[in-house]
């Protein structure tokens, strides 16, 4: 995934090559990655609303992330590390977070994305698969039927491609740092993480996403995750986050609630 | 904090806890309780990210005046309930619904605003099931 600050460059190059997800499509491979003939595209228009904090199938409210009713698979390593954080969800839910994406406006990430309750949607071409996010204004761009590049740097959104499989998009990404989390209650990754995400338009209304979270560095096998998102009927609001802004906040609501009763 | 008279302080206990998400969490607020302050008089709006805040009056027995803010969620969440920038402004006089923060600071998380003028509502979140 190539991913850019250059969001109206963005929007008008998905506009001059966005087609009928009806049409027929075939698409020839890059270099060395196996033809895949399409015999349909997916039709996965519309603002799609998320939902906090997690997409944890036996922990969708976060209230396990840790505890011993927690079932996520993680090395001894990995607990700890969750356990250091202070995130703003969760059975350690604190106003004192040291959440990056608040503290410093870091990158929310995948799969984290999509656990903000703001808009996103698809716009899709015969090459490229693009998402625009409402949360911080984000695009993504994601290329159809090709392979990663061997050894890529390690970056905030990792390196994407997609195919089609029947009705569902399927993207897959590696090439993660290590420094975004999975979702709002904390859960770490390493930058080994190979992340699966798995689009189905269930119903005209709902759209369903399968994770596959495998990363052996940080988990003692392969997880599952799912998020089921409403259509929603309104537009993209602007939402930017800003250290300023932070700053403001904190000093206004943050900080009084944490000083002591008096 | 201050001790309000009866007629104008309402603490509401509720069963459920509401499905309200900071972008902060809700750890510093008192989720278990909603405070209802009847005549508060709006005095300042900030519209904008993380979090819309909304200053306001009230006063005690005593006559004297106290400062509150709470915060709201951001634009993306509030004008999808119709709330605009210019739905609530200063010199407003409402009965405001929130959570206030567990130390005592002047401080909360809305609920919602009820005009003393003609009754209508705002909602930053869905009322509590």
């Amino acid at each position: 995934m190539r991913h850019t600050a250059l969001f109206s460059a963005l929007l008008l190059s998905a506009a001059l090559f966005c087609i009928s997800p009806a049409h027929a499509q075939t698409k020839a491979s890059a270099a060395g990655a196996p033809a895949q003939k399409q015999t349909a595209v997916p039709d996965l228009s519309g603002n799609w609303l998320g939902s906090p904090p997690t997409f944890s199938i036996s922990d969708p409210s976060g209230k396990k992330a840790g505890t011993a009713e927690d079932d996520t698979p993680y090395r001894p390593e990995t607990l700890a590390k969750l356990k250091s954080e202070r995130p703003e969800a969760g059975p350690r839910g604190t106003f004192d977070t040291d959440d990056p994406r608040i503290v410093y406006c870091d990158p929310i990430g995948i799969p984290r994305i999509y656990v903000v309750p703001n808009l996103f949607k698809f716009v899709q071409t015969p090459d490229t698969v693009y998402q625009i996010f409402e949360y911080n204004t984000l695009g993504r761009q994601i290329p159809l039927n090709r392979q990663h590049p061997k050894d890529p740097d390690p970056t905030w959104w990792g390196d994407s491609v997609a195919h089609y499989e029947g009705d569902t998009l399927v993207i897959d990404t590696v090439g993660f740092n290590d420094k975004t989390w999975l979702d709002h209650v904390g859960r770490p990754h390493s930058d080994e993480l190979h992340l699966i995400e798995r689009f189905h338009r269930i119903d005209h209304d709902n759209l369903q996403l399968d994770l596959t979270i495998d990363d052996p560095k940080a988990y003692t096998k392969t997880w599952y995750g799912r998020k089921v998102f409403k259509l929603s009927q309104r537009d993209f609001v602007e939402h930017s986050c800003s250290m300023s802004e932070n700053e403001h906040f904190r000093q206004n609501i943050i900080d009084p609630t944490l000083t002591k009763a008096k | 904090m201050k001790n309000y008279p009866i007629r104008t302080t309402v603490v509401v206990l509720l069963l459920f806890s509401v499905p309200v998400f900071a972008h902060h969490g809700n750890a510093g607020y008192d989720m278990a309780k909603m405070t209802v302050l009847q005549k508060a008089t709006i005095t300042q709006v900030e519209w904008g990210n993380p979090h819309c805040q909304i200053h306001f009056d009230v006063t005690d027995d005593k006559g004297t005046v106290e400062h509150w803010l709470v915060e709201a969620p951001p634009p993306s969440e509030l004008r999808p309930r119709s709330w605009t920038r210019k739905s609530l402004n200063a010199g407003d006089e409402v009965t405001i619904y929130f959570h206030a923060a567990k130390n005592g600071a002047p401080v909360g998380i809305i609920q919602k605003v009820i005009f003393t003028k003609d009754g209508s509502i705002l909602r930053a979140y869905p009322d509590p099931k």
